[in-house]
């Protein structure tokens, strides 16, 4: 894996999520005979006029039809090429979800999807562009990798790591401003296995996504209540790190904290996973309720879901 | 690839498809615990004939990976392909000796993905081989492939919305590699397509988007090799006008025919029938 020096991390604090891939792309387009990258009338939120020009070749514009383009995505996937398929996370995950489940799952088509707007990031246009399934729905096909970056940094490394593996992937994007960075410097990434941010006792706080940096927010704040939780970076939702979670046995209680419903998704996994054991911390997912919102900023969403820095607090404080 | 045809070729056409139509009703008297799509089976056996015995190029193993790609979409007609198959030399009396389930089987009432056996498909979700096989089509090009993609879907499969998705990016980026077959049997599960839902004229539908349409007699094998043949610098369209059920008196346009079951003293009617054409 790259090694990040201090500058080159800052330099991906200066994009957005939904850059990266362009960023990132345009190296591999280079070098990368197969390189694909696919979109439904939305190339231009992920930046990617600069591999376009370059590389006409190496893209393709589906038009607004995520069923098509998750079918030509497969296709030629299956004929060795490396393809990157892009939309809004609803739009590439649940719209898709018979085509990923076919293609993806049964026909073992390695596509690479990325969604962005991941969570309530893109609250503002309302309940269809927010993706509060989609780790849920994805979890469940077969082999898929589902992956959730906590920022630039991380998804570079992400886009890095899945290069030749032999599965399909969805990567979910949360979070759509500069510079909100988890990781200020280089670490070890790989896939399928959790990153301990802190270590601390009694609680252990699993998030991933974007909404990390609000709960490494929370930990702090926490100090001056005298409440030191440990920090996880769970950024693959699949395969799930059991034994990071195994190791936790000793906590006294677990909170997930995730952008995405409390049914299904890090906090659903977690919770299948303790629930076959014999014994095992008290748990408490924090995420949305079970619900739609109607639109507004992601920050106040966010607010009304829990998962404000303040609120994250307030629920760790009063855990039962 | 491209043969020429006079008497010999029809002769030899028509005993391949005689003997697919026998084949297929054995196949669909396999099914017994659920229903044969026989009907919609037996409606392309001409055109599968033509397609895995003079016009795909898949038997070149040293250019597999430049093959021409079939694809059948209207995967409930998987076990006439099979037959189809067999009698192109592409599946093995062993192969289709075997079971239609299991884990020991490839020959799947619905085609499971199988590269190395040509079988270049897992079917069953209607409207999906539309864009997969535009993927394909996309990235033989990419590789300057002489291959061709053909795409079989059904007129009650035109329903999907999908398949209008396909052929808005194949017609709108003259996706010349790409060949749609409709067979135009006018049945679907629940009725005849003029009452479930009516489509006044597939043709125009395709040209309209860019595609070059061929309306044929799909039971015809000169009018299916020229169409199937038909170089375009567009897409192709070939509207095939079928009979569903084709070859079996029972069955012949008959809505129970789209999915039944075939008990045996059906079967004997049916491969007498077969026998005598």
């Amino acid at each position: 894996m790259k090694k990040y020096s201090n500058q080159e991390i800052a330099e991906l604090s200066q994009f957005a999520p939904r850059e990266i891939i362009s960023k990132v792309g345009y190296v591999q387009a280079q070098k990368d005979d197969k390189f694909i990258i696919m979109y439904s009338d939305i190339g231009k939120s992920f930046g990617v006029n600069k591999i376009t020009k370059e590389f006409p070749d190496k893209c393709i514009e589906a038009g607004i039809s995520e069923q098509n383009l998750v079918g030509m995505a497969a296709g030629m996937s299956n004929l060795g090429y490396n393809v990157f398929a892009l939309s809004y996370a609803p739009f590439i995950t649940s719209r898709v979800l018979d085509q990923i489940r076919v293609y993806l799952g049964y026909m073992h088509s390695n596509v690479r999807l990325i969604g962005i707007g991941g969570g309530l990031t893109a609250g503002d246009l309302g309940a269809t562009h927010t993706a509060l399934e989609d780790l849920a729905v994805m979890r469940t096909i077969p082999n898929m990798v589902v992956v959730s970056p906590c920022d630039c940094l991380e998804y570079a490394k992400v886009i890095e790591a899945i290069n030749g593996l032999e599965q399909p992937v969805y990567i979910r994007l949360t979070g759509g401003k500069v510079g909100e960075m988890v990781y200020e410097k280089d670490y070890d990434f790989q896939i399928g296995k959790g990153v301990v941010l802190k270590e601390g006792r009694k609680i252990a706080i699993i998030s991933n996504g974007n909404i990390t940096k609000e709960v490494a927010l929370a930990i702090d704040k926490l100090k001056a209540h005298g409440v030191f939780p440990t920090h996880i970076n769970m950024h693959t939702v699949k395969p799930l790190d059991t034994a990071l979670i195994d190791s936790l046995h000793n906590m006294e209680h677990i909170v997930t904290v995730e952008e995405h419903n409390v049914l299904g998704g890090l906090g659903g996994a977690v919770a299948e996973h303790l629930a076959e054991k014999n014994c095992h911390p008290k748990l408490t997912r924090i995420g949305v309720n079970d619900e739609f919102f109607k639109a507004n900023k992601a920050t106040v969403l966010r607010e009304k879901a829990g998962l404000s820095c303040d609120k994250i607090v307030e629920r760790i404080l009063n855990l039962k | 690839m491209s043969i020429k045809i006079n008497k010999n070729t029809i002769k030899n056409w028509s005993e391949k498809a005689k003997k697919i139509r026998l084949e297929t009703l054995e196949l669909s008297y396999r099914c017994q615990e659920e229903k044969a799509h026989l009907g919609g089976m037996l409606s392309m056996v001409e055109i599968l004939t033509v397609l895995y015995n003079g016009v795909l190029n898949i038997k070149d193993v040293k250019n597999w990976a430049h093959r021409d790609r079939f694809i059948l979409s209207k995967g409930h007609g998987s076990l006439a392909m099979y037959s189809a198959m067999h009698h192109g030399g592409l599946l093995t009396d062993e192969e289709m000796a075997k079971d239609i389930r299991g884990e020991d089987t490839i020959i799947y009432r619905h085609s499971k993905l199988n590269q190395e056996k040509a079988i270049e498909f897992s079917s069953g979700s209607l409207g999906l081989g539309m864009p997969y096989g535009l993927g394909l089509a996309l990235g033989l090009q990419k590789q300057k492939a002489d291959s061709r993609v053909y795409v079989m879907i059904g007129d009650g499969e035109c329903n999907e919305g999908v398949v209008w998705e396909s052929v808005l990016f194949a017609g709108s980026k003259k996706v010349n590699n790409f060949c749609v077959i409709v067979d135009k049997n006018n049945i679907q599960l629940d009725g005849y397509t003029k009452d479930v839902m009516p489509v006044k004229d597939y043709g125009e539908i395709f040209k309209s988007f860019g595609f070059e349409v061929l309306n044929i007699d799909g039971h015809d094998f000169h009018e299916i090799h020229n169409a199937l043949t038909l170089k375009s610098d567009k897409p192709i369209a070939i509207i095939a006008e079928t009979i569903k059920g084709k070859g079996v008196s029972f069955a012949e346009n008959s809505v129970n025919w789209h999915s039944n079951v075939l008990n045996s003293e059906l079967l004997e009617i049916g491969l007498k029938e077969v026998n005598s054409l």
